[in-house]
């Protein structure tokens, strides 16, 4: 595993941070002083090809936004059944359950191009929220919406399952 | 010997002792103890502190959202006996989503005789501030359109409404007949007829002086016919009374949400909105994103042969 390299990013402006910030659903309706507040918690790191960042079975306490470059998402790294889900680039963002659950990473993150993140770590997160309270409503109508979703499909399945 | 952590035990009698030896700058030294995990620390911090500025007060406001009652007693009676009163201050602090806090600053309201007076003047202070930032957010539309722009104009406009979310919830925390809420929750809504009736009847329920100034930001008019009530009433900054002007302004603002993204603005437009000696101040902010982008300017204009090499 490459070592990673902690550096604060010169060329990310407060703007361009909170425009990053707004780009997540579960912050996309926070306020603009809501989202400065994240902004300026938030560390900036860059990590390298190879890298793996989060560990399938590993307890998470971080969000990472991608600002540039590319992970994958796999499932049993480094098994014989290892199974690469999904691509993750610049503008997305993973691991943002940890911010709320103590539970442990279903899946494994890889560096595939040199990225760097911003990440926000789940202390100042729970420091924010006690601040700024209206930003735990905000997630929860959020996840609200997830959990609607999946209801949704869960009929949906139940429905043609019963047609079969 | 207040940092050792060898005395974490002793810290509430170390406190104690610094004050009753006349130690100097005493507040600087016991704020920081106002959050401390252990209770007793937070009460000998509270006991020592004078409160003799509103950064002082505000500070000790907080501390009556305490989970702690002794801790919450303390504070109000060190806000009713302070050499440095501010009933305006604690009006506006009605405005703090804590109950705990609100209610202590009710008992504090009824104590310190406070008259509806007060409450008139901070509702109009507050639309005073809310038409200045809806006249920022209307002056800003004349710049090109950049991320640090339309952030600007969503934080103005966002602080406007703030501004008038915080009358409906002081007025209402003052109506004992609950109606004020009714119509702040009808207000809210995203149906045109429960709006209407709201407004209606918030007509009924306030100042008429204080609705009519009121009407224009609650009601949806373009922000530029709002703007136009709110300059026959009060005397706003605008852009073009004086851009570098307006642009001071918005750095003078005291968030430093605004300051550093009105920086930002200043570096995109290629910094001729402003005065460089002005930006120089900013160079020594505490805060990191306002010194990164004041040196930024600084350079950028350094850059183009402007004699300020910061």
């Amino acid at each position: 595993m490459q070592r990673k390299e902690d550096r604060m990013a010169d060329d990310v402006t407060i703007s361009d941070k909170i425009m990053l910030l707004k780009g997540i659903e579960i912050f996309e309706s926070l306020s603009v002083s809501e989202l400065a507040a994240i902004a300026s918690v938030v560390e900036e790191i860059d990590c390298t090809p190879g890298e793996v960042i989060i560990q399938e079975g590993t307890v998470g306490d971080t969000m990472y936004l991608v600002v540039k470059g590319e992970v994958s998402v796999i499932k049993d790294l480094g098994e014989i059944n290892e199974i690469e889900i999904d691509r993750i680039k610049a503008g997305d963002y993973f691991g943002e359950m940890a911010l709320f659950e103590d539970a442990v990473r279903s899946v494994s993150i890889r560096i595939e191009e040199a990225c760097r993140f911003m990440v926000l770590h789940k202390q100042e997160f729970k420091e924010l929220v006690r601040e700024y309270p209206q930003i735990a409503l905000e997630i929860c109508k959020v996840l609200s919406g997830r959990i609607r979703n999946l209801h949704t499909k869960i009929e949906k399945r139940e429905f043609c399952n019963a047609e079969i | 010997m207040l940092a050792a952590k060898e005395n974490e035990q002793v810290l509430p009698f170390i406190l104690n002792g610094l004050y009753e030896l006349g130690t100097a700058e005493l507040n600087e030294l016991a704020l920081p103890y106002l959050s401390y995990n252990a209770e007793k620390v937070r009460h000998a911090a509270l006991a020592i502190i004078e409160i003799s500025s509103d950064e002082h007060l505000r500070k000790v406001i907080f501390m009556m959202g305490d989970s702690d009652e002794n801790i919450c007693e303390l504070a109000k009676k060190k806000i009713e006996t302070a050499p440095h009163q501010n009933t305006q201050l604690l009006v506006e602090s009605l405005v703090i989503p804590n109950r705990k806090i609100r209610k202590g600053i009710f008992d504090l309201l009824e104590s310190l005789n406070i008259k509806d007076l007060d409450i008139f003047r901070f509702a109009q202070n507050q639309v005073k501030e809310s038409y200045q930032y809806l006249a920022n957010a209307v002056s800003l539309e004349a710049f090109q359109e950049t991320p640090s722009r339309t952030l600007l104009i969503d934080h103005f406009n966002e602080k406007m409404h703030l501004r008038i979310e915080n009358i409906l919830r002081v007025l209402a925390l003052q109506d004992p007949s609950g109606e004020i809420k009714i119509i702040y929750r009808g207000l809210l809504s995203s149906d045109a007829r429960k709006r209407s009736n709201a407004i209606e009847a918030l007509e009924d329920m306030v100042d008429k002086r204080l609705f009519k100034i009121m009407l224009p930001l609650v009601e949806i008019h373009s922000p530029q016919e709002s703007l136009n009530v709110g300059k026959k009433n009060f005397d706003l900054m605008e852009l073009d009374s004086e851009e570098k002007k307006f642009f001071s302004h918005l750095l003078t603002d005291g968030d430093w949400v605004t300051t550093a993204l009105t920086l930002n603005l200043i570096h995109d437009n290629k910094s001729e909105h402003i005065d460089h000696d002005v930006v120089i101040e900013f160079i020594s902010s505490e805060n990191k994103f306002i010194r990164k982008m004041a040196q930024r300017i600084i350079d950028q204009h350094a850059a183009e042969g402007g004699q300020d090499g910061g």
